[in-house]
């Protein structure tokens, strides 16, 4: 394989999406951005001709750790507005001195 | 001169790798620090399977099995370390922390 | 980092010292990238010393696919270690979040439902057909594995007390399956007067194809109770768990 235009676009692009899950403001944001890069991987899998990684890098790398990481701001979110146990608000006591 | 692939790949896997160690130093929130890791895994294997890809004309199938092996063992542990920043966000309600933490800065 | 940058401009007592630990950080993370750049572009000693002998003994391992021969076969190591790996994760996981249900809505999206009623059978489908293909082309029980925990997750979605209401016992024997069953392999091929995890030639593709399926199966629940989180309740914990989350009774 010689080096193509398209996997330089590929390169670029994944660290570009890198580079963005970590900075972007929103966490949801940054969680889309990370299956789009988990896809992108996956593609470049391909490109190294592993198609058994490839698979299984679309099903779970993007796929269901996407689900998990949803999952998980779904809870952190929905914790914040709800109500708070007694044990933490004397720890944010203590550090908020 | 012809870049091959291995070149490409192989850097773009260091950098993915670098700046994944960046965002796990530098990002306050759990879940980004999470992402991070995730991002280093990523390059990782990246790195791996270029460097079983060679010149590409025999392929490595080794490396192939072991990013294979390590994408299951990364989602475990991916989920273990969201179960316990879910708890961690539980307990001690890390958002309200790093505000109080900034206000008193400004104080 | 920007990450940083931002919490110094809010902090504005502490700036200077923030945008000097980024710049530290900055600097270290460049060092780094330099020398492994460096590492990687020194030529080495040629690094493709595994393929001729993955082909060399490819006909005896008792598959067609290269890399299902390594990972079941020539390293069957790293799949068994992989299975108690996945056993630990699903063990930290639930002992890690409470019994209690996350609260949910009750109600589902019919478009979800009816998509799901859709895609499920095709998951599984498609998950077998990978499995079957795993000896001569690529799919495994890795990837079957997977298709199966994302039917596990989409149905997980459907009906959010999908894994709360399964008998526990069932669930539990189901994610130790695969390891006990490797396990049994290899303890048995030590009993038969071979190594650890070594096959006979005659029986290896049988060995294979079954440890493939049983992996699967294991590594798909896994990847659903993941998601699903919470532990199923004991009997006796269901009674005693608090308030049920409103809207939606205890029932059984």
């Amino acid at each position: 394989m010689v080096v193509s235009a398209f996997d330089i676009i590929l390169c670029l692009t994944l660290v570009w999406l890198a580079w963005h899950v970590l900075t972007s403001q929103d966490l949801f944001k940054a969680v889309v951005l990370f299956i789009s890069f988990g896809l992108l991987m996956a593609l470049s899998w391909v490109r190294l001709q592993a198609p058994d990684v490839a698979l299984a890098e679309a099903a779970i790398g993007s796929g269901l750790t996407g689900a998990l990481f949803l999952s998980a701001l779904r809870r952190m979110t929905s914790h914040r507005r709800g109500e708070r146990r007694l044990d933490c608000d004397e720890v944010r006591e203590d550090e908020g001195q | 001169m012809s870049v091959s692939p291995t070149f490409v790949y192989g850097l773009t896997g260091l950098f993915l790798f670098v700046v994944g160690l960046g965002g796990l130093i530098s990002c306050p929130q759990l879940l980004r620090k999470i992402l991070a890791v995730n991002i280093m895994v990523s390059g990782v294997f990246l790195f791996l399977v270029t460097i079983g890809y060679g010149h590409g004309v025999i392929i490595d199938p080794v490396p192939h099995a072991m990013v294979l092996t390590g994408i299951v063992v990364s989602v475990s542990g991916t989920a273990v370390a969201l179960a316990l920043a879910c708890r961690v966000h539980e307990t001690f309600n890390m958002s309200d922390l790093l505000k109080r933490r900034t206000r008193s800065n400004d104080r | 980092m920007r990450c940083v940058k931002m919490k110094g401009s809010e902090a504005s007592g502490k700036r200077r010292h923030i945008s000097l630990l980024s710049l530290l950080s900055l600097v270290m993370l460049a060092g780094l990238s330099a020398a492994l750049a460096w590492a990687f572009l020194t030529p080495g000693p040629d690094p493709l010393g595994l393929a001729h002998r993955v082909d060399a003994a490819l006909a005896e391992s008792g598959v067609e696919s290269r890399v299902t021969a390594v990972l079941l076969n020539y390293r069957a190591y790293d799949t068994l270690l992989e299975c108690f790996v996945l056993f630990l994760g699903v063990a930290i996981v639930w002992s890690l979040q409470p019994s209690r249900p996350v609260r949910q809505e009750p109600r589902v999206d019919p478009v979800l439902s009816s998509l799901v009623r859709l895609l499920v059978p095709l998951m599984v489908l498609v998950g077998g057909y990978l499995l079957w293909a795993g000896s001569s082309q690529a799919g495994g029980a890795f990837q079957a594995g997977a298709i199966l925990g994302a039917a596990g997750v989409l149905l997980i979605l459907t009906s959010s007390r999908l894994l709360s209401t399964m008998p526990k016992g069932l669930l539990a024997w189901g994610i130790c399956l695969g390891l006990f069953f490797f396990l049994a392999v290899a303890v048995g091929a030590v009993a038969l007067g071979g190594n650890f995890l070594e096959y006979r030639r005659s029986s290896a593709t049988m060995i294979i194809i079954a440890l493939e399926v049983v992996a699967a199966f294991s590594i798909g629940l896994s990847l659903a109770v993941f998601f699903g989180g919470s532990r199923p309740e004991e009997p006796s914990e269901r009674t005693a768990a608090g308030r049920p989350p409103h809207g939606e009774g205890e029932e059984p």
